[in-house]
């Protein structure tokens, strides 16, 4: 039986007198890949820091594998199991990166968790294989470009293992050849029945990779949730909650969206 | 204001360190209750803000321009023992990485920057905004805060230069590092801060915290802490400790009239009175005429028997830890 | 959404060339980012620390810990014939090292220069007193050069040159990461050790927005601005940094804690320490119990 990972009902986040969030209900299952348009300040980031325990929400319950997430149930032994099944990508890659050196930072991780210490080595050795950077090893995060660094911090997530991943604009400032590297390190990742849930504004993503599209309009309520083509069609739905403008939608469909993003990815995956 | 290596006296370095232990100490643990977690984060970046305003050069009249410490903004934003650790850290790394004082003033210059300056800022700026100021009186109260703090400063690094020639002379009475008597050093200290880098530290702390105020309002002092009277006092006693601390380790009660004008005039032909002074004081052994050859050959072989010992030492425990 | 229509003056350019001038100066916006340049220029450029030498062959507790004692010994002794000594000692680790005397006078000179200003009146009689070496006397004023002055401002000049000598050898052969490792295997408690990292680290994200700041105003000033509007521009920009800095600091710790931060920091095990790095820790305790002495 598939397992929901994460259930969220009538999840709300005000601070003073704004809201970020208003009841905001859904679940995630085991293995779905779920992705959260929404217009910048939509609330979207709020809702993954929300779901990854890091901040909590003013109303509303939220649940991981059928446990409430709350302070006082992050402060026992719950805390262990949901930061070793849970990876959180930041937006900023220089947020991730408070190590002394790539080798620290990815190992950051797994030692929190206190792995043995031959199964840390042996992980962080064969993330930076895997993704292509054993070479930066020893340099310190400030002096790495800004592909690297995503990178880094994406090798740092990955070494605890997590069962679910979380992404905040994951695309955000990357080169094409680094956005077509992450799509196929997410993809794979997908087939692994990893629960990807990624936060973004970046429709050829989203379209390509993710099951399931949840909209945040710019009410901070959800504007729509379905099957991620049957969203991504409805052009009044995306125009309303502000992901999409007028020369997009002049277009038509999805397929020609895809070349008014940041790159294509049909050109090369197809 | 950052004091290199080689001007204070290892003891008068130890004193500070041993100063700064407990106050860094009740400042971690200060931090630590305000805040829910150990929140490095907000400390390093503290510590980098104080870094990077220290590069940024304020306009002044004149066509000129200069810099702030920038402790007092710091303490004001963050509360000061937030503060007090956020600009030792910036004062560690200015010693270790940049040869911004010495590695062993550490201590001394974190009292003077960190300590003192956050609190003296800390407090005098709560003191004139008592009450419900007005945006003009806090910002005369952060100009007057920044003055304030940077001159003590100022004063706690002349003395402790000062003093030098006084506490640590060599066996023949001659200073063996800084060599100004309070009556040059404090001068020498106090002119240009009170008259310039005063000024300058008063107009930036001013203009950043009526900045803060108007664009931040109250989240711009998450961390800040209360004023307890318990600290308070603990303040005061830290801040006199060095002061106790140094006069334990040279035995003031030993000095004789002379001595005591010596530091505060340094009347430099009392210097045969020194030697008579600090030959009582100052184990034999460095006398290295008294004794001859013999008694230095003995003691190199005995040096080199210690540190033979103190190494075999560090390789068992090193052996035994890594088991 | 409306197309957008641009202004008609948008659409005028101009064609007259510009004229060449004396013009303002910006010079607070040119120190500040000449402050900014020196500081990435210093850490960014690793210099001998990549290098293979005897220096770099240590471990790095052993080579801070070594320092740290040469250190403290050059601030014990009171004799001339030790500081040299620890030139002597210092001069062949250099050459052992691969760093070069040049890169190591840099570091050097501001320090011996500004000390060797403030020890200067020391020379003469009006501070201290003692038998003339030379003098020269106008007019009734005399002043002369004693010999127990140029006893203690030279030492002075000495020994603050030695010290900071050995700080900045330590810093020419160590890489950053290195030296925060050193420090952690030294029993420098964990938190401050990562405090003081983070702060390195933050330096640089924050002085990449002071310097945009400075170079957007720069490309902006056509005429020199007022003073009070300066001041206040300086102002904005320090409480932008700050405001960048706690929101930073916020993220950066829900990142830490997102990888499973608790308040407890765990590190790998060090590597031991060879034989060479206990020659190194023999050679210098050695040095520091002979300070004790002399």
């Amino acid at each position: 039986m598939v397992q929901e990972v994460f259930r969220l009902s009538g999840i709300g986040y005000s601070y003073g007198e704004g809201y970020a969030l208003k009841g905001i209900s859904f679940s995630a299952m085991q293995g779905e890949s779920l992705g959260i348009l929404g217009a910048n300040g939509s609330g979207k980031s709020t809702l993954l820091k929300i779901m990854n325990g890091l901040v909590f929400p003013t109303s509303g319950e939220m649940r991981f594998l059928g446990e409430v997430l709350n302070e006082v149930s992050l402060k026992g032994p719950f805390q262990r199991c949901f930061r070793e099944r849970i990876g959180f990508v930041f937006p900023e890659p220089d947020v991730q990166l408070f190590s002394p050196t790539v080798f620290d930072e990815v190992a950051f991780g797994p030692l929190q968790l206190e792995l043995p210490e031959d199964e840390v080595r042996r992980r962080v050795g064969a993330l930076l294989d895997m993704l292509g950077i054993s070479a930066l090893k020893e340099r310190p995060p400030y002096t790495l470009s800004s592909g690297e660094k995503k990178k880094v911090a994406i090798a740092a997530v990955l070494s605890t293992n997590p069962d679910v991943l979380l992404l905040d604009e994951p695309t955000n400032g990357l080169d094409p050849r680094t956005q077509v590297w992450l799509f196929e390190l997410l993809q794979g990742l997908k087939d692994l029945k990893k629960t990807i849930v990624m936060a973004t504004h970046d429709l050829s993503l989203v379209g390509d990779l993710s099951d399931r599209v949840i909209v945040i309009g710019e009410d901070h309520g959800i504007a729509a949730d379905g099957k991620a083509d049957k969203v991504l069609r409805d052009k009044d739905l995306l125009l309303k909650a502000n992901i999409i403008h007028e020369h997009t939608h002049r277009h038509g469909d999805i397929i020609h969206m895809h070349s008014h993003g940041p790159f294509s990815t049909h050109d090369e995956h197809e | 204001m950052h004091i290199p290596d080689g001007y204070l006296s290892p003891r008068t370095c130890a004193v500070f360190f041993a100063a700064m232990l407990p106050v860094w100490y009740f400042a971690s643990k200060r931090v630590e209750e305000g805040l829910k977690l150990k929140n490095l984060p907000l400390l390093a970046l503290g510590a980098a803000f104080t870094f990077v305003i220290m590069m940024f050069n304020i306009p002044i009249p004149g066509g000129s321009s200069g810099h702030m410490v920038g402790s007092v903004v710091v303490s004001i934003a963050l509360g000061p023992w937030a503060g007090v650790i956020a600009l030792s850290l910036a004062v560690t790394l200015q010693a270790f990485l940049f040869g911004d004082g010495g590695v062993l003033a550490i201590g001394a210059n974190s009292f003077n920057m960190a300590f003192i300056m956050s609190f003296a800022g800390y407090y005098s700026y709560r003191a004139l905004s008592l009450g419900s100021p007005g945006h003009a009186r806090k910002i005369a109260a952060a100009a007057a805060a920044g003055y304030v703090a940077v001159n003590l400063a100022a004063l706690a690094v002349g003395i402790e230069l000062g003093i030098q020639p006084v506490i640590s002379a060599g066996t023949d009475g001659r200073p063996l590092y800084a060599p100004y008597p309070l009556s040059i050093s404090i001068p020498a200290m106090m002119v240009p801060h009170a008259l310039f880098l005063g000024p300058v530290e008063a107009l930036g702390t001013a203009l950043v915290v009526s900045y803060m105020e108007k664009t931040m309002g109250n989240d711009m002092a998450r961390a800040r802490g209360g004023s307890k009277p318990l600290w308070t006092a603990l303040v005061v006693l830290a801040v006199l400790a060095p002061l106790g601390l140094l006069a334990v380790g040279t035995p003031w009660g030993e000095w004789g009239r002379e001595e005591v004008l010596g530091m505060i005039g340094y009347v430099p032909s009392g210097m045969e009175r020194y030697e008579g002074a600090w030959k009582g004081l100052l184990p034999d052994y460095g006398n290295e005429s008294a004794e001859g050859i013999g008694a230095s050959f003995v003691y190199i072989i005995s040096a080199a028997i210690g540190s033979l010992a103190a190494v075999l030492a560090v390789y068992l425990w090193g052996k035994r830890w890594r088991k | 959404m409306a197309e957008v229509r641009l202004p008609d003056w948008l659409k005028e350019s101009r064609g007259e060339p510009c004229l060449i001038g004396k013009g303002g100066s910006h010079g607070f916006l040119d120190k500040t980012l000449a402050n900014i340049s020196a500081f990435m220029r210093e850490t960014l450029s690793s210099g001998a620390a990549e290098r293979p030498g005897a220096l770099q062959g240590l471990s790095p507790k052993a080579r801070i810990a070594g320092f740290l004692l040469l250190i403290i010994a050059c601030s014990i002794t009171g004799r001339a014939f030790m500081l040299i000594g620890a030139l002597v000692i210092m001069a062949v680790a250099m050459l052992m090292s691969n760093v070069s005397a040049a890169s190591l006078a840099k570091r050097v000179a501001p320090s011996l220069f500004f000390t060797s200003v403030i020890a200067f009146p020391v020379f003469f009689d009006f501070i201290t007193p003692g038998a003339s070496v030379f003098g020269v006397s106008v007019s009734g004023y005399s002043i002369s050069v004693t010999k127990e002055g140029a006893a203690i401002a030279l030492f002075l000049v000495l020994r603050v040159g030695v010290m900071v000598a050995l700080a900045s050898l330590l810093l020419l052969t160590t890489r950053q990461a290195d030296f925060f490792k050193g420090l952690k295997e030294l029993k420098v408690p964990h938190l401050f050790v990562t405090a003081l990292y983070m702060t390195f680290r933050y330096v640089f994200v924050l002085l990449k927005t002071a310097e945009d700041a400075v170079l957007a105003r720069k490309s902006r000033t056509i005429a020199t601005g007022r003073l009070s509007e300066a001041q206040r521009w300086t102002a904005s920009r320090i409480a932008l940094i700050l405001k960048k800095s706690m929101s930073y600091a916020e993220e950066v710790n829900m990142a830490m804690i997102s990888r499973g931060f608790d308040g407890r920091l765990r590190t790998l095990k060090a590597p031991g320490m060879e034989g060479r790095d206990y020659l190194w820790l023999f050679l210098t305790l050695f040095f520091l119990f002979l300070s004790f002495g002399f």
